[in-house]
Parts: C-alpha cells; sequence; structure tokens
C-alpha cells in the first residue's frame, strides 16, 4: 500500500479522504496527490466505492421498536449496581445517630462494672491493699471489675459468632 | 431528562430507570439499528439484535466506565459482539444470505421503504456481504457509521493501524465486487 513516490503509505489518504488528517498534513496531501497518479488513482477509487456504498440508504428501525425494548429489558433481572451501594450507605442519615443509640449499653455497663467493683472486694481471694498507694487503692476495684466485664464479653462474643457469620452468608 | 448527557443516562438505567434507556434509545437506536442491518442484511435480524444489544446495556450499564470512550463507541461495541455472536452461530448459513433475505423489507415495512430500495442497494448489500466480516466491520463503521479510525479503534479492539489495513483490502474487494467500471466511474 505503500506510495513509491510519496515514500509513505497510503494511510495518510484514508485520514485525507475521511477528513481525519489536520490541516497541515491535509494541505500537503492535495497537493502530493494532485502530482502523484498513484495517489490520485486510489483516492478516486475510494471516492468511487463510498461513494457505490452510500447507494444503500440508512435503514430506520420499525416504530415501536423503543416499546418493544423497554418492554423486553424490563423482564430481565439487573444486577445490583455499584452506583446504588452509595445511595443504601446514605440512607442512617447522620453518623451520630449510631453513637446516640450506644448510650444506654454504655450506661448500663458502667453501671455492671460499678457493682462489680463494689462487690469483688468481700470474695475472700481478694487482696490486701494497705501497702498500695492512697490514689491506687480505689481504682484496683474498678480496673479489676472492666477486666472482668471485658472478658466475659469476649467470650460472649465468641459464643455469638458463629451464629452471626452463618445469618451472614445468607 | 432529554438534555442530561450519556453517562448520567447510563447511571440512571444501572438503577433501573426505564425511562433513561429509552432516551438513550432515541438517541442512539436508529444508528445501532442502521449499523446492524448493513453488518448482518437482514432488516427482521436487526430487530432482534437491537433488542439484544439495549437488553445488553440495561443489564451492563453498571460495567460502563465514561473515562474509557464515549457511550456511542460502547454501545457500537455492544452491537458488533451482538451481531458477532449471532453470525457465529449462523456460520453455516454464512451471513444470512443476502440474495435472499438481505435488505427485504421486513413486513413492517411500508410501500416508502419499498420504494427506497433499488437494484443498486442490493448490489451493495450483496458487495458487503461477501466481505469477511473483520472487513466488512471497518467499512460499514467507516462509511455508514462515520466514526474516527480511533474510535473504531474502541468499538472492536483492533488497533488503528490494523484497521487502516483493513480498509485498503476492503476498498480493494469492493472495486473489484462492484465493478471497476462503476468504481472508476467517477474520476
Amino acid at each position: 500500500m505503500s506510495c513509491p513516490s510519496a515514500g509513505g503509505n497510503w494511510n495518510a489518504l484514508l485520514d485525507l479522504y475521511f477528513g481525519e488528517a489536520d490541516e497541515g498534513a491535509a494541505a500537503a496531501l492535495r497537493a502530493h496527490v494532485g502530482e502523484c497518479a498513484h495517489c490520485g488513482e486510489y483516492l478516486a477509487t475510494l471516492a468511487a466505492v463510498a461513494g457505490a456504498l452510500g447507494s444503500w440508504p440508512d435503514e430506520a428501525p420499525p416504530a415501536g421498536m423503543a416499546a418493544r425494548i423497554v418492554a423486553a429489558t424490563l423482564k430481565r433481572p439487573q444486577p445490583r449496581s455499584a452506583f446504588d451501594r452509595p445511595q443504601a450507605a446514605v440512607r442512617p442519615t447522620t453518623s451520630a445517630l449510631p453513637l446516640l443509640a450506644l448510650l444506654p449499653v454504655m450506661a448500663a455497663l458502667a453501671a455492671g462494672i460499678r457493682a462489680m467493683a463494689a462487690w469483688l472486694p468481700g470474695l475472700p481471694f481478694w487482696p490486701r491493699l494497705d501497702e498500695w498507694p492512697l490514689l491506687v487503692q480505689p481504682l484496683v476495684p474498678l480496673a479489676a471489675a472492666t477486666a472482668c466485664v471485658l472478658a466475659l464479653g469476649g467470650v460472649a462474643a465468641l459464643a455469638v459468632a458463629p451464629a452471626l457469620m452463618l445469618e451472614t452468608r445468607r | 431528562m432529554e438534555e442530561r448527557p450519556d453517562p448520567a443516562l447510563v447511571v440512571d438505567v444501572s438503577r433501573g430507570d426505564p425511562a433513561a434507556l429509552r432516551t438513550l434509545y432515541e438517541r442512539h437506536g436508529s444508528r445501532a439499528f442502521n449499523f446492524i442491518v448493513k453488518m448482518t442484511g437482514n432488516r427482521d435480524l436487526a430487530q432482534d439484535l437491537l433488542q439484544e444489544t439495549f437488553t445488553r446495556v440495561w443489564t451492563m450499564a453498571h460495567q460502563y466506565d465514561p473515562g474509557r470512550g464515549s457511550f456511542r463507541g460502547w454501545l457500537f461495541a455492544i452491537a458488533l459482539n451482538t451481531t458477532r455472536d449471532e453470525m457465529r452461530r449462523m456460520s453455516a448459513r454464512r451471513h444470512v444470505g443476502v440474495e435472499d433475505a438481505d435488505v427485504l423489507p421486513s413486513s413492517a415495512d411500508g410501500p416508502e421503504v419499498l420504494a427506497r430500495r433499488g437494484q443498486e442497494a442490493r448490489r451493495v448489500a450483496a458487495a458487503l456481504d461477501r466481505l469477511p466480516a473483520h472487513l466488512r466491520e471497518v467499512v460499514v463503521l467507516k462509511v455508514y457509521q462515520q466514526l474516527k479510525f480511533s474510535e473504531i479503534a474502541q468499538v472492536t479492539g483492533a488497533p488503528v493501524g490494523t484497521l487502516k489495513a483493513r480498509m485498503h483490502r476492503a476498498i480493494a474487494a469492493l472495486r473489484e465486487t462492484l465493478g471497476r467500471e462503476r468504481a472508476g466511474g467517477d474520476r
């Protein structure tokens, strides 16, 4: 497909004929085609073939095709869209609400820790704290009670986890 | 709704909005149909394939990425793949046989459509029918759909240089088929 006199190829002629060549290249090509019999003939062939193809006019779809298409597509299930996910995430209005909902739980937890902190020192194996710093002595039952509550919570979570995982998979 | 850009409409389609699909059809349906008819040479088959094309738009809308090209290019790529799939299925019958079924009007065509189709159109349809599919794709997308080579590359997945080489081969084959006298008549 090379034009011997142009030293290039006829791809440039396709760009020229179909209007894809930039202005500078198009002007140079037109000048070349005016002098080059090979390129002139190729361009004429392009025009003749494209002209012949143009005798097959555009085909328009029949009336009612839009309704047929919409009716057919509505029967087809649509996969969950990536575009839908942000919408679903936005639904719980504000981010402060979940924290507010946790307040009663946190209050109950604090009350439980406090009750346990009062109960633990009464146990027979509770250590004597007389020699401990005064500032630390009231904190020890609270820390022990917190550790106990967290440990109990952890055990409870582990016990419930398998059931939750099965539910999520469904 | 009608003034919304194509990518926004595709998002609406992905959310299940049939009105958005209808708007996209009204914008691009005729060109897609024309493309499929030119590829298959059969209006009735083209209607089925156009429906399948838009059904795929409906189910695959969430996959469309505007950053990778225009909706029109994406639509033509779907139409082309749909047509290729069908033609593979019908490979035994080879391109539907233009001389028989060709641009013969469907029952939905009226007298105007019938009158429009002359001997020349049939000759062109038969010549296109004889082209291998990969050459016919380039000719139809370039000459009838007037896409740029870069857009055809997006639709077909072939490099621009390859497409131009195919175009040269298609032009040479069509010149032979349509007749040297006819092709050279305008010189």
